[in-house]
């Protein structure tokens, strides 16, 4: 006789029945209240089905192992539920944002140095949009635009920058560290002749229309040019992989690139110089090219090592081949 | 929405794309664009770059595959990709796998659709 509950079920084998239904219960990660709810109504239909009144603890036992352990087929039922393309995919690389506003991605967790790798050059990944690292909307991945300039395959490195030699990975920290330096030795030397307001926004033809101190003016951007220096002279310290230190410098570059245009531009309205139309588009062409040329240089690199590993080897196979012979 | 691009057959191909590439590369030792066209060739399976790119790499740390700089007959030197001896048994497995699915599958779907006659 089939049951209608499993309070009608032999107690010791009720008790199999429910704790298999909460431990998949527990298992449950983020699947809708709903969905969870009707799953396990359904289970507990499949056992109440296979079972009566009578059924010893051991059947509900084995009914329960066909199943699979709990907290597999609860994350079977998650990934069953949640399944979407785009999702499962960032999920898995780490490029899911936390979140959307107004349909923009956000994102409020630390940079660390994987991230940014994964969102700043990713080549096997053909999106050339990707959320944001820190803030609100997307990051340009700069592998993407390699590969559809032709400059670089997808699977060109095994692990991006892996095999970059280290020499050129020091050139290229040095790269945010020279425009830092840069504005720090351009303040030594003019700070003291300044104009006490400085242009610190412009209007759509290139008119300033904005104003703060001198010291506000240059201040912010030399402070954020030293700290996205600080941040690859971390990386490099703590002797993070190749890959890590080769995007941080292409990522602290364009903040770099970002502060010193600003900075220079503060500097020359102060001097009466006003910026054309052109200034906001070179601007923009600057911060994007300065990492964008680092990250397809050392990738290049990088893929030049291993082909000339792999080939020398094959050359010596070759070698040692027809010395046998 | 054509059927072609429903989220199940898009589901069901990201499932066997994988066996795909491994029996590619069972066959011959490809490059990546190489296998890409080839894979691309055949409608059913309607598979891109940017699925394939990253399951080389994924399939690459699992060591399923190994891939190696060598000089091509026409270019430059390629990325050739080749199945470990892991990778020739794993596919060996996923193969009769595969044709357990299948021959039943197709024995339930026995006439059904308008191109079951065919």
């Amino acid at each position: 006789m089939p049951v209608d509950s499993t309070a009608d079920l032999a107690p010791e084998t009720r008790d199999v029945v429910e704790e298999y239904l909460a431990r998949v219960e527990a298992g449950f990660c983020g699947v809708a209240p709903r969905d969870a709810e009707e799953a396990l109504l359904e289970l507990r239909a499949h056992f109440l089905d296979a079972l009566d009144a009578g059924s010893g603890p051991e059947r509900a036992r084995t009914l329960a192992a066909e199943l699979g352990e709990p907290d597999e087929y609860a994350m079977a039922l998650c990934e069953a539920l949640s399944a979407d393309d785009g999702v499962a995919r960032g999920e898995r690389d780490g490029t899911e944002p936390m979140g959307r506003f107004l349909g923009m991605p956000y994102d409020a967790a630390a940079p660390t140095p994987e991230r940014v790798g994964s969102r700043m050059w990713s080549p096997d990944d053909p999106r050339i949009f990707m959320p944001r690292l820190l803030g609100l909307g997307w990051t340009i991945n700069f592998g993407a635009v390699a590969v559809r300039l032709g400059l670089i395959e997808p699977d060109a490195e095994d692990q991006p920058f892996a095999n970059v030699p280290e020499a050129w990975l020091w050139a290229a920290l040095a790269v945010p560290l020279t425009i830092t330096a840069a504005m720090l030795v351009t303040v030594s030397i003019v700070g003291g002749s300044l104009p006490a307001e400085l242009p610190v926004h412009w209007g759509v033809d290139g008119s300033p229309d904005g104003f703060a101190s001198a010291r506000t003016a240059l201040g912010v951007p030399l402070a954020a040019a030293l700290l996205s220096s600080g941040y690859a002279l971390w990386v490099f310290s703590a002797r993070k992989s190749s890959t890590a230190r080769a995007v941080s410098s292409a990522f602290a570059a364009l903040f770099a690139v970002v502060s010193g245009c600003i900075f220079a531009a503060s500097l020359a309205g102060g001097a009466g110089v006003t910026p054309g139309w052109w200034w906001p588009i070179a601007m923009i062409a600057a911060c994007m090219a300065v990492p964008f040329v680092m990250l397809v240089v050392l990738a290049r690199l990088g893929r030049a090592t291993e082909m000339r590993r792999d080939l020398d080897e094959a050359r010596s196979d070759a070698g040692t081949q027809k010395g046998r012979v | 929405m054509s059927a072609e691009n429903s989220p199940w057959v898009s589901q069901m191909r990201k499932g066997v794309v994988e066996v795909a590439i491994l029996a590619m590369l069972a066959r011959e030792q490809m490059y990546g664009s190489e296998l890409v066209e080839a894979l691309a060739s055949r409608p059913g399976l309607a598979i891109s770059a940017g699925t394939v790119y990253p399951l080389l790499s994924r399939l690459k740390k699992a060591g399923v595959i190994d891939s190696v700089w060598r000089e091509s007959p026409v270019g430059p030197p390629r990325k050739y990709y080749m199945l470990t001896k892991q990778g020739q048994r794993e596919l060996g497995e996923m193969a009769d796998a595969w044709r357990g699915v299948a021959s039943s599958i197709d024995s339930v779907l026995e006439g059904v659709g308008p191109n079951a006659g065919r």
